[in-house]
């Protein structure tokens, strides 16, 4: 079925170019780059709040420069537990609810006197906060001696403050926070796109 | 931009190409000539307005966005 209005509005478009280029028609070359480990497609891509998770908390610490090579050792090797984009899928040992969403170093910006290191963890609801200390808390657990690892050199002597943030995400309400986890809500389906004739 | 999800490729139209990509649209050829004259011939000659008219349903069959399809005979 002919897009009156699309006709129209490039019919529109044409008509207010003093000089029309001859026709093009480009191939688009798509170019995907990763650090060669994709997370596999799901429900955390199609649904928003369910990407980083409801509730977002931020560390801030320093770690001293002296220490960058052994941090770095560390970290990879808290990551192979708590997952990460760089070293793949959370180990089963991660408390249900609970996203260790990476360690950065802040390149520029961000407040004055703050550490320049950030750890990202998502959280599904208040369950998953709860989890998240049980887990934290029971001593010899693959997860408890990974954030162990994780934490192991923070540098508490830094005169750059160390601060942990909580933001929740305003759009899901914190009633939903606090409560039982939603039911997911059914995923919209696309249609295909239509093809001309 | 238009996806072909056929082929699974991103192409770039330019206004051009996005005009005759428009009219192609379940027109036959004589209704997609006259309606792209009739909006090109103002600023072209009908000569040149046809060899780009050729030029632009060249390349997006080329591309696989437009298919020719033969007239449906009566029994």
């Amino acid at each position: 079925m002919p897009s009156k209005g699309k006709l129209d509005l490039v019919t529109s478009l044409m008509n207010q170019q003093l000089i029309v280029a001859p026709p093009r028609v480009d191939e688009v070359q798509i170019e995907v780059r990763t650090n060669g480990f994709v997370r596999p497609a799901s429900s955390m891509t199609q649904d928003a709040p369910e990407l980083l998770g409801e509730v977002l908390v931020e560390w801030t610490f320093s770690v001293s420069e002296a220490d960058y090579p052994a941090f770095q050792q560390a970290l990879q090797e808290a990551e192979k537990v708590l997952g990460s984009t760089a070293s793949g899928e959370p180990a089963d040992s991660m408390p249900d609810g609970v996203r260790y969403l990476g360690t950065y170093f802040v390149l520029s910006g961000g407040p004055s006197g703050a550490g320049r290191y950030r750890t990202l963890w998502g959280y599904r609801d208040f369950a998953a906060f709860q989890g998240y200390s049980d887990a934290a808390a029971s001593g010899e657990s693959e997860f408890a001696q990974a954030l162990r690892l994780l934490t192991l050199y923070h540098d508490r002597t830094s005169p750059a403050t160390s601060t942990t943030t909580a933001i929740a995400l305003r759009a899901a309400g914190l009633r939903r926070v606090w409560d039982e986890p939603p039911e997911a809500a059914p995923r919209k389906r696309r249609a295909p796109a239509p093809r001309r004739r | 931009m238009v996806y072909n999800a056929a082929t699974r490729k991103l192409t770039q139209l330019n206004l051009h190409a996005w005009l005759v990509f428009e009219l192609c649209s379940n027109r036959r050829y004589p209704a997609l000539e006259e309606q792209y004259l009739a909006t090109m011939t103002a600023r072209t000659s009908k000569a040149v307005a046809r060899r780009q008219l050729d030029e632009a349903l060249h390349h997006l069959l080329r591309e696989g966005l437009v298919e020719v399809v033969p007239d449906r005979k009566s029994p």
